[in-house]
């Protein structure tokens, strides 16, 4: 845990993070542009869905954001916990509303995309319910964060459901494989290499790393906020004593 | 203008797609806007309280030791 | 011990002791969580008639056919088939040979009477220039059989 400790400091993290943020940035526009250029503009119809696959450039990405956020959440809550180190719980805090804003396009596009494909917007299946499980969990954990008067109890309680709630993660990923589901299994992340087109592939793969630098940036943001309320939460109790 | 109409109908599932691209915007900027005015606005208020706190200190600094010798600052944001 | 030490040991007590719970959850509601029954399960474990489930499989090749306002036609997961009438809007994406699950109830005559119809796609996707040549180079997959859990 030493290296970790190295960025115990919160000066040291605020200057590294302002040094990461305008490349996270510039990397996220020019994957932004290219992913939607091809998802939008530069793509293939499907065989079976026709125009409406342009949804999954969206859809799949944000599910497994969804997903890659949540375990986010579970690593730093047992630092947080276990070795108590000071940037983690500011860390989760500073998560959870971004992985609960790509739950929430999760459910709509999928609902979006299932209504002329299934020819439903919505089902009780496995899948469907354990992600709609997985939108509830981090609005647990936000309430958790907020709720309490004392904000180190609070951050516990939270750090606490995520690890619980981790659970629902392998749940979620194997769904659509341990019980019979209308929604379709892995398309990319399977045995037997991807089946889908490369033409499909590629858009697909842009707009997920798209995904994933727009979270490092807002995640960075995010956190210099929590720093900065540590402060000014000291600096008040300070001028409150002196 | 007859083309851009064509493509902007998807093929009929223009009403399913656009929306999706809709709310992929809104959640992804919206959550942007925020964090970013959130930063801001703990940044102003920290500017605010520090040289606050900081005279203050200097000042109880001051009457302690009797001189207005200058005190080691943290650099902080 | 170390107190760093002793919480770490009571965070993977604590973790094992939630995946063996979770894992009993599952195993129990496992009946329960499967959204649909294909027709071998049907036929293995007997449904009596006008008890209200859901019956997934693929569409059998040519055997749809329309009177009227009713589509009959017939599910099979390779091994067992069942025939179903519907009489209303089918989804855009069904179609002969692609996946399906209808919700309704047997009737005397062994039919499944649907009262609703569903379209379940397999996991592949290609534009349709690519399906077109694997078919010509007979190469083609056909849907993939319905999941057994």
């Amino acid at each position: 845990m030493a290296d970790l400790h190295k960025f115990a400091n919160p000066n040291r993290f605020v200057r590294i993070a302002r040094a990461v943020l305008p490349w996270s940035n510039i990397v996220t526009a020019l994957l932004l542009i290219s992913g939607l250029y091809l998802a939008l503009f530069n793509s293939p119809a499907d065989y079976q869905h026709g125009q409406s696959v342009r949804i999954m450039y969206v859809h799949v990405p944000s599910a497994w954001m969804s997903m890659s956020i949540y375990s986010f959440l579970f690593v730093a809550s047992l630092v947080a916990l276990i070795w108590r180190h000071p940037l983690a719980h500011l860390a989760a805090r500073a998560a959870a509303p971004i992985g609960a804003g790509f739950t929430l396009v999760t459910l709509v596009t999928g609902s979006l995309w299932g209504k002329p494909g299934w020819g439903t917007w919505w089902v009780w299946d496995a899948r469907l319910t354990s992600v709609l499980v997985l939108f509830f969990l981090y609005l647990g954990h936000i309430a958790l964060t907020h709720a309490h008067d004392n904000p180190e109890r609070g951050a516990k309680a939270a750090a606490i459901l995520a690890i619980v709630g981790f659970v629902n993660v392998p749940i979620i990923k194997y769904s659509v494989d341990w019980w019979n589901t209308l929604h379709q299994g892995a398309s990319v992340i399977r045995a037997d290499g991807p089946s889908i087109d490369g033409s499909m592939l590629t858009p697909l793969l842009l707009m997920s790393l798209a995904f994933t630098t727009y979270f490092v940036s807002v995640l960075l943001i995010r956190i210099q906020s929590e720093i900065n309320a540590r402060k000014i939460q000291a600096l008040q109790l300070s001028q409150a004593a002196g | 203008m007859e083309a851009l109409i064509t493509y902007l109908e998807m093929d009929g599932y223009a009403v399913y797609i656009w929306p999706s691209y809709g709310i992929v915007a809104l959640v992804l900027i919206g959550l942007a806007v925020w964090s970013v005015a959130g930063l801001r606005a703990t940044k102003r208020q920290l500017d605010l309280l520090q040289p606050a706190v900081e005279a203050r200190r200097r000042a109880r600094h001051a009457a302690s030791t009797g001189d207005g010798e200058k005190i080691a600052e943290e650099s902080s944001q | 011990m170390k107190p760093k030490r002793k919480r770490l040991y009571l965070a993977l007590f604590g973790l094992s002791a939630l995946a063996a719970a979770a894992f009993l959850v599952v195993t129990a509601l496992d009946e329960s969580l499967l959204y649909f029954y294909t027709p071998t399960q049907l036929a293995e474990r007997g449904v009596a008639t006008g008890v209200n489930f859901r019956l997934g499989g693929i569409v059998e090749e040519e055997s749809v056919a329309q009177d009227g306002a009713t589509t009959q036609f017939v599910i099979t997961d390779r091994q067992a088939t069942i025939t179903v009438s519907f009489d209303g809007m089918l989804p855009d994406l069904f179609r002969e040979g692609q996946g399906v699950i209808a919700e309704g109830t047997l009737n005397a005559q062994g039919v499944f009477a649907a009262h609703e119809v569903l379209a379940k796609h397999d996991e592949t996707y290609m534009p349709k220039e690519v399906a077109d040549a694997l078919k010509e180079q007979g190469v083609w997959q056909e849907a993939a059989p319905v999941t057994q859990p």
